[in-house]
C-alpha cells in the first residue's frame, strides 16, 4: 500500500512537475507574445516588424508575399495560410497557444493581440479583412471567434509573411522596418487594387446602364417613326373622330412653341411628304426620286442595296418611310436593316 | 292689408315668375388670351434651375361622384397630356434649365411642380397647382380655371395651340414671376442643395451631415464637399445617368402624348358642344322648375283674393307654373340625354386610348424597375468604395 502510494506519489510528483513546467513555459510564451503585442501596439502595418522576434522560424515559407488585408492578391496567400494552420494544428493542438503564438502558426483565428491594429485602421479595413478571410479557410471561418479576430488574422498573415521572408527573420530592426514598409506597401497596393476593381465595376455598370437606356430610347424612337408613317396613312384615310370638321388630323403632337414634343413627332410630320393615295398606288415616285440622292430636309441618301420600293406592301412602306425620315444614323441603319429583313421574308 | 286690397303686387309677382321662366340663361365668356411671358435677360448658368413637372394627379376620387362625368383612363391620359403642355409652356419661357416631366415626387429636381385635375371636359379645365423647391421651401399653391372658346374648336380659327393654352401660360407666367423675385444667392444655393440631396441619397456615408433640415423642414447647407472630391465626381456621373433616365421617360411621355393627341382633341371637340348643351339645359331646367313653383304658389295666394281679376290671374299663374314645372322636368330628361352622349363619347375615347395608357404604364414601370435596381447596385459600390478609401486614409 505504501509502495503503491509512493509510486503513486512519484507519478503524481512527475505529473505535477510536468504540469508546472508546462505552466511556466506557457506563461513564458504568454509573456513573450504580450511583449510582442505591447511592442506592436500600433496599426496593422506595425505588427509584422515586431513579430519576427516572437515568431519561430519554423513557420512555412509559402505564405510570404503581400500584406494580409489585401483583396484580390491576398486571397491565395490567405488560403495558403489556412493550409499552414492545418499543419500547425497537427503539431500543436492548443488553440489558445496558437492564438498567442499566432505569429508563428499563421492561423487566421490565432492572433488575438493584433486585433488592436486593424481596429485603429478604420471600419473599411474590417470589412475587407472579413471578406478576405472568409475565403481563406472554412475551418477558421467556423470558429465563433472568427469574426472577432478576423482583422487580426490579416495582421497575422502579415506576421507570418514577415517571419517567412527568407533569411531575414533574425536580422535587426532595420530589416524588420524594411519588411514592415514592404508589408504596408502591399496593403496600399491591394487597397488600390480593390478600389480600382470597384471603379472598374462602376464604370462597367455605367456602360451597361447606358446600353439599356439607349435600347429603350431606340425602341421608342423606332415606334414613333413607324407610327409617324402610320399616322400619315391615317391622315389620308379618315379614322377615329375625323367625321366632323377633321381639324384634329395633322396637328397632333405639335407644340405651339414651334418645337415638337418628341423626335418622333418631328419625324412623323416630315415623313411621307407630298404623297397621295393615287401616287402611292401607281408609281411610288417619292422613293424612286429619293434613291441615291440626298433626301429632302438634308437627310442622308437611301443605301444602294435598298430596292426602289415599287413592290412594297404597306408594312414595308412604313418601315421605309420611317428609315428615310430618321435623322439619327444608328437608328436609321437599324430601320434599314429591318426593312431588308422584311423584304427578304 | 290683405292681398284683395292690393291686386298689383300679386299680379307683378305672377308676371315676374312667368318672365323668369321664359328667360334663357346667358354665360358671359371672356376669350382673353394670356400671352406667355419669356425671360429676356440672360441667366447665368449657376442660377438656372431645373424644373420637374410631376405627372398630374388625375383625381379619380371624382368618379365616385355620380354627377361627374369622369373616365378613369381618360383622366390618366389627361394627367400626362396636361403636364406635357405645362412643361412645354415653362420651357418656352426661357427662364429655366431643363424642364422635364417626372413620374413622382421622389425624383429630385430643383423646382418641383405638382398638380391635380379638379375638372376637365371640352369646355372647362380647372387645375390646382403646387410648387416647391428642392430645399423644401413651398413656393405657392394656386387654382387655375379656364373656359374654352368655341373658336378653339373651329376648323377655320383653331390654331395648333391647345384650347386651354391660356391656363398653361398662366402657370408658366406665375412660376416665372415667382422666380424673378428670388435673389441670385438663393437660386445658387437651391442648386447646391439639389446636388447634395442627390449625393446623399446615393452615398449617405460620404455626404451625411452636409445638409441639415431646420424646424420648418427646409434643407440648410452645413458644409460643402471639396470640388475635387472623387466621390462627388462619381455622384455627378451618376446624376448624368439619372438625367438620361428622366430624358428617356420624356420620350415615353412624348410618344404617348403624340399618340393620344388626335383622339383626345376630337373627344374634346365633340364633348364641348354636349357639355355646353348639358350645362345650358340644366340651368334652364332649374330656372323653369323654380319659376313654376313660385308661380303656383303665387297663384294659390291669388286664388284667395276678393278681386276676381286677381283670382283669374292666380288661376292662370297656377296653370302657367304647372306648365313650367313640367317643362323643367322635360329639360332634365334632355339633360340626361346629353349626359348619356358624353358618357358614350368618354367610353369611346377610353377604349381608343386604353392600350396606349397600359403600354405607357408598362414601359415606365419596367424601366424604372431596372433603373432602381441599378441605382441600388451603385449605392452598394459607392459604399464599398467609401470603405476602401476611408480605410486607406486611416492606414
Amino acid at each position: 500500500m505504501k509502495l503503491r502510494f509512493s509510486s503513486n506519489s512519484q507519478i503524481s510528483a512527475r505529473t505535477a512537475l510536468l504540469s508546472l513546467a508546462l505552466c511556466i513555459s506557457l506563461s513564458a510564451c504568454k509573456t513573450q507574445s504580450t511583449t510582442s503585442q505591447s511592442s506592436s501596439g500600433m496599426p496593422a502595418s506595425k505588427p509584422p516588424s515586431s513579430s519576427p522576434s516572437a515568431s519561430s522560424p519554423s513557420s512555412s515559407p509559402s505564405s510570404m508575399p503581400s500584406g494580409g488585408n489585401t483583396r484580390p492578391s491576398s486571397r491565395a496567400p490567405g488560403s495558403t495560410t489556412s493550409a499552414d494552420s492545418g499543419q500547425q494544428s497537427s503539431s500543436g493542438s492548443n488553440n489558445g497557444q496558437d492564438r498567442e503564438q499566432g505569429s508563428s502558426s499563421g492561423l487566421p483565428s490565432s492572433p488575438g493581440p493584433q486585433s488592436s491594429g486593424p481596429q485603429s485602421s478604420g471600419s473599411g479595413q474590417f470589412e475587407d479583412g472579413s471578406l478576405e478571410t472568409s475565403d481563406s479557410g472554412a475551418g477558421a471561418a467556423d470558429s465563433p471567434l472568427y469574426e472577432q479576430y478576423d482583422p487580426a488574422g490579416d495582421g497575422d498573415a502579415d506576421v507570418s509573411d514577415a517571419s517567412t521572408s527568407p533569411g531575414a527573420r533574425a536580422e535587426t530592426a532595420d530589416i524588420s522596418f524594411d519588411e514592415s514598409t514592404a508589408a504596408a506597401g502591399g496593403n496600399n497596393q491591394s487597397t488600390a487594387e480593390r478600389q480600382a476593381s470597384l471603379e472598374a465595376e462602376l464604370e462597367g455598370s455605367f456602360g451597361r446602364y447606358d446600353g439599356m437606356i439607349l435600347r429603350e430610347r431606340d425602341k421608342v424612337l423606332a415606334d414613333g417613326a413607324a407610327r409617324g408613317a402610320e399616322d400619315q396613312l391615317e391622315q389620308e384615310d379618315p379614322g377615329f373622330g375625323q367625321g366632323g370638321e377633321g381639324d384634329g388630323a395633322g396637328e397632333g403632337g405639335n407644340s405651339p412653341y414651334g418645337a415638337p414634343n418628341t423626335e418622333s413627332g418631328a419625324d412623323s410630320s416630315n415623313s411621307g411628304d407630298g404623297q397621295s393615295p393615287a401616287a402611292r398606288g401607281e408609281n411610288n415616285g417619292d422613293y424612286q426620286g429619293a434613291k441615291g440622292k440626298p433626301a429632302n430636309n438634308g437627310l442622308p441618301p437611301v443605301p444602294d442595296d435598298i430596292p426602289d420600293g415599287s413592290d412594297d406592301d404597306i408594312v414595308a412602306r412604313q418601315i421605309r418611310e420611317a428609315a428615310m425620315a430618321e435623322k439619327d444614323p444608328k437608328l436609321r441603319e437599324k430601320l434599314w436593316e429591318e426593312y431588308r429583313k422584311y423584304k427578304q421574308r | 292689408m290683405s292681398l284683395s286690397n292690393k291686386p298689383w303686387p300679386a299680379l307683378c309677382t305672377i308676371l315676374c315668375s312667368l318672365l323668369l321662366g321664359a328667360c334663357a340663361s346667358h354665360t358671359v365668356k371672356t376669350t382673353r388670351y394670356v400671352q406667355l411671358q419669356q425671360e429676356t435677360a440672360e441667366i447665368p448658368e449657376s442660377q438656372l434651375l431645373d424644373v420637374g413637372v410631376e405627372i398630374l394627379d388625375p383625381n379619380l376620387e371624382q368618379i365616385e361622384d355620380d354627377d361627374a362625368l369622369v373616365f378613369a383612363e381618360v383622366r390618366k391620359a389627361e394627367s400626362h397630356y396636361m403636364a406635357g403642355h405645362i412643361r412645354d409652356a415653362i420651357q418656352a419661357s426661357s427662364a429655366w434649365g431643363a424642364v422635364r416631366l417626372i413620374p413622382g415626387a421622389a425624383t429630385l429636381v430643383d423646382v418641383q411642380l405638382s398638380g391635380r385635375i379638379l375638372h376637365s371636359d371640352g369646355e372647362t379645365l380647372q387645375l390646382a397647382i403646387d410648387v416647391k423647391d428642392v430645399t423644401g421651401q413651398h413656393w405657392y399653391s394656386k387654382e387655375y380655371k379656364a373656359i374654352a372658346s368655341r373658336y378653339a374648336y373651329r376648323r377655320e380659327t383653331a390654331s395648333k395651340a391647345d384650347p386651354f393654352q391660356t391656363i398653361y401660360h398662366q402657370i408658366s407666367n406665375d412660376l416665372l414671376q415667382y422666380r424673378q423675385q428670388l435673389d441670385a444667392e438663393y437660386l445658387r444655393r437651391t442648386r447646391l442643395v439639389g446636388e447634395l440631396r442627390f449625393a446623399e441619397s446615393f452615398a449617405p456615408q460620404s455626404f451625411a451631415g452636409q445638409l441639415q433640415r431646420d424646424k420648418k423642414g427646409i434643407y440648410q447647407i452645413e458644409r460643402l464637399p471639396a470640388e475635387n472630391d472623387p466621390m462627388l465626381e462619381r455622384i455627378r456621373t451618376i446624376r448624368e445617368r439619372d438625367h438620361l433616365y428622366i430624358d428617356t421617360l420624356q420620350d415615353f411621355y412624348g410618344s404617348f402624348i403624340q399618340q393620344i393627341d388626335n383622339p383626345y382633341r376630337d373627344w374634346r371637340k365633340q364633348t364641348y358642344q354636349e357639355v355646353k348643351n348639358l350645362r345650358e339645359v340644366k340651368e334652364q331646367a332649374r330656372n323653369q322648375t323654380i319659376a313654376g313653383i313660385v308661380s303656383v304658389l303665387a297663384g294659390i295666394a291669388a286664388a284667395t283674393s276678393n278681386n276676381s281679376a286677381v283670382r283669374t290671374a292666380g288661376a292662370v299663374a297656377i296653370g302657367g307654373g304647372g306648365f313650367l314645372v313640367k317643362e323643367g322636368f322635360g329639360k332634365r330628361a334632355e339633360a340626361d340625354m346629353h349626359s348619356e352622349t358624353i358618357r358614350e363619347l368618354g367610353d369611346s375615347l377610353e377604349a381608343a386610348i386604353q392600350p396606349q395608357v397600359i403600354e405607357l404604364e408598362d414601359r415606365t414601370i419596367t424601366l424604372s424597375g431596372s433603373v432602381q435596381q441599378q441605382y441600388q447596385q451603385w449605392r452598394q459600390i459607392l459604399r464599398e468604395l467609401y470603405e476602401v478609401e476611408n480605410g486607406q486614409l486611416s492606414l
